[in-house]
């Protein structure tokens, strides 16, 4: 599975379930509350093996499957 | 005073002051006067009467902002519905309160909406843009309103001791509590706000809390009664934005719950703030530790603390900055005219200098529930004591809470009782019955564990009662952890053992 489908797969069903279809450019400020912005931080941490750095969540890299994809790729050191 | 006249006067002593900036635009206090008279107008030609009740059901933004005063300028109640709940609240909560017209933002109806018109669906539908047509009901549309109706405002006829808002909170029986506030509890509570914090019309504040619940509800009144602004945040989905939203609109003032202030304290300590002024801290406490860490955080910046419960509108007790590390770990002082008794199970005073249950008197008592169980629930006492289940202490006169008498959890700043969310698991059709309980998280304050039980010969995955969980409540509500066990553990009355569960998650020595 790519970074964008593991994405989609775990925002959709642990994240946001219930809600609209999560597209790769679906706004994710529309789909999954605040608090859930942190419970994606650890997993993704977990899942691609680096360190999110607070700085870094922000819009240009969170606010859509296909930015937070394009973060993920060059920093993943697992996954 | 009413709470519509909060807006009258803000609007005569600064009308072309912002009383509010959105991400998508601002409004000033004339102008959101004029507007939410014509939304009153309308509402009365419409036939809502003085007292009837108007639902709002929209997320922060400018047309819900003026929805909520035009539905107070109209003399009607303001039912504040949660847009984070489930479709089964939302129409719990409807079928409950019974409002004569509701205030919908088509964003919401989509949820509410998506598998047929929800029951308890008033006739009277106020909304904009692209809100459906819906068969038996009367859509109005705001900009038709905008356009059309007077701007002068239609005459107030309903005296300071009616309920103003409602606002629904969770309940121990498993349904939310609609929470009745009068005019008079909540003009009591907002000056008694604004006059400990010390807030002028030079003061402003930035929102990140949503409105439909109190917390929110006190940063609009408390600022209206001032003349101050509200800057709403675009979300809290992001701490660095939110930091730069503070700094970029010069507000003077934020208020957050515990997780707002853990999740921002890093951007906090690496930022250089030119006016904000003060930070008040609400919907629980932070530790002396964390208390000492945000100040640090915040060098020259005053820092408040104030403990309530939407049952009592909501300030019980206030800290201020002078005594935020004199009394360490307090709730601080009762707001003028509160007054607070330490008691029993039978609701007799404990002795001197031993904890007991918080029991609270004064102008900020609500009303009443709207189901009308408070007393029978035990909520409000024969004394007319409102009954917080928040265990407390009395040092000289600042009261310290040491723990709780009730399941009540704090997630996120929200107060939640367990059955509200055992009710949703049990709904899946493979549960027997499920038991919740919440255990301490550095990040949420408290982390939410299910114990469930399935019905003999029947496997549940996990991650499909998380979807299921999902589907019906928020994603702070949905247990992190999920377990399932043959049995719940049972007192001797049959309740369900919580401690004995708890104790199931200890490391073993």
């Amino acid at each position: 599975m790519n970074i964008q489908a593991e994405l989609i797969n775990y925002i959709q069903n642990q994240l946001a379930a219930g809600k609209a279809q999560i597209g790769a450019d679906t706004s994710l400020t529309d789909v999954i509350d605040s608090t859930a912005v942190m419970e994606l931080v650890v997993w993704i941490e977990d899942k691609f093996g680096f360190a999110v750095e607070l700085d870094d969540i922000e819009p240009s890299h969170f606010g859509s499957v296909a930015k937070l994809a394009a973060y993920i790729e060059p920093r993943k050191k697992k996954g | 005073m009413l709470i519509p006249e909060l807006l009258h006067q803000a609007a005569a002593r600064f009308p072309d002051k912002p009383a509010a900036i959105f991400p998508e635009g601002r409004i000033s206090f004339r102008e959101l006067d004029e507007k939410s008279n014509q939304v009153a107008q309308r509402l009365r030609k419409l036939g809502v009467q003085p007292n009837d009740r108007v639902a709002l059901l929209w997320d922060n933004a400018l047309t819900g902002f003026i929805a909520f005063w035009g539905t107070l300028k109209a003399g009607a109640q303001n039912v504040d519905m949660p847009g984070l709940a489930g479709k089964a609240t939302l129409e719990g909560i409807l079928e409950e309160s019974k409002p004569k017209a509701l205030a919908i933002d088509p964003k919401l109806y989509e949820k509410l909406g998506v598998d047929g018109i929800p029951a308890g669906l008033p006739k009277i539908l106020l909304s904009e843009g692209n809100f459906p047509e819906l068969p038996g009901h009367q859509v109005e549309r705001f900009e038709q309103i905008f356009g059309s109706e007077p701007k002068d405002r239609p005459p107030l006829t309903v005296d300071r001791h009616d309920p103003s808002l409602i606002v629904y909170t969770s309940g121990t029986t498993g349904r939310p509590k609609g929470v009745m506030l009068s005019h008079d509890n909540l003009i009591s509570n907002i000056s008694a706000a604004n006059q400990w914090v010390g807030l002028t019309h030079e003061d402003s504040i930035l929102v990140v809390v949503p409105t439909y619940f109190i917390h929110g509800r006190m940063q609009i009144l408390t600022h209206a009664m001032i003349g101050g602004t509200l800057v709403f945040s675009a979300g809290f989905h992001f701490p660095k934005q939110v930091v730069q939203e503070i700094v970029e609109s010069g507000v003077t003032g934020f208020s957050g719950v515990p997780y707002h202030m853990k999740t921002l304290l890093k951007t906090f300590k690496a930022t250089k703030f030119e006016k904000l002024r003060y930070v008040l801290v609400t919907g629980g406490a932070l530790s002396v530790a964390e208390q000492e860490t945000l100040q640090d955080a915040l060098p020259g910046i005053g820092l408040h603390n104030a403990y309530g419960q939407t049952e009592a509108s909501p300030r019980i007790t206030y800290l201020g900055p002078k005594e935020m590390f004199v009394e360490r770990g307090s709730s601080g002082r009762p707001l003028p005219g509160v007054t607070i008794d330490l008691v029993d199970d039978e609701g007799n005073l404990v002795p001197p200098g031993q904890p007991g249950e918080v029991a609270v008197r004064g102008p900020g008592i609500m009303k009443g529930y709207v189901s009308g169980d408070h007393v029978e629930t035990g909520r409000i006492d024969s004394q007319g004591r409102l009954r917080t289940g928040d265990l407390g202490e009395f040092r000289g006169e600042y009261l310290y809470l040491v723990g709780r008498k009730s399941d009540m959890m704090k997630l996120a700043g929200e107060r939640v009782f367990p059955k509200e969310i055992e009710d949703v698991i049990n709904l899946h059709p493979a549960v027997t019955e499920s038991a919740v309980f919440a255990v301490p998280d550095d990040r949420m304050g408290e982390k939410l564990h299910a114990f469930v039980v399935v019905h003999p010969g029947q496997s549940l995955d996990l991650a499909e009662l998380r979807t299921h969980c999902l589907k019906h409540m928020s994603f702070v509500r949905t247990p992190r952890e999920l377990h399932l066990v043959p049995a719940l553990p049972k007192t001797g009355s049959g309740k369900i053992n919580r401690s004995e569960l708890k104790a199931l998650l200890q490391p073993k020595s």
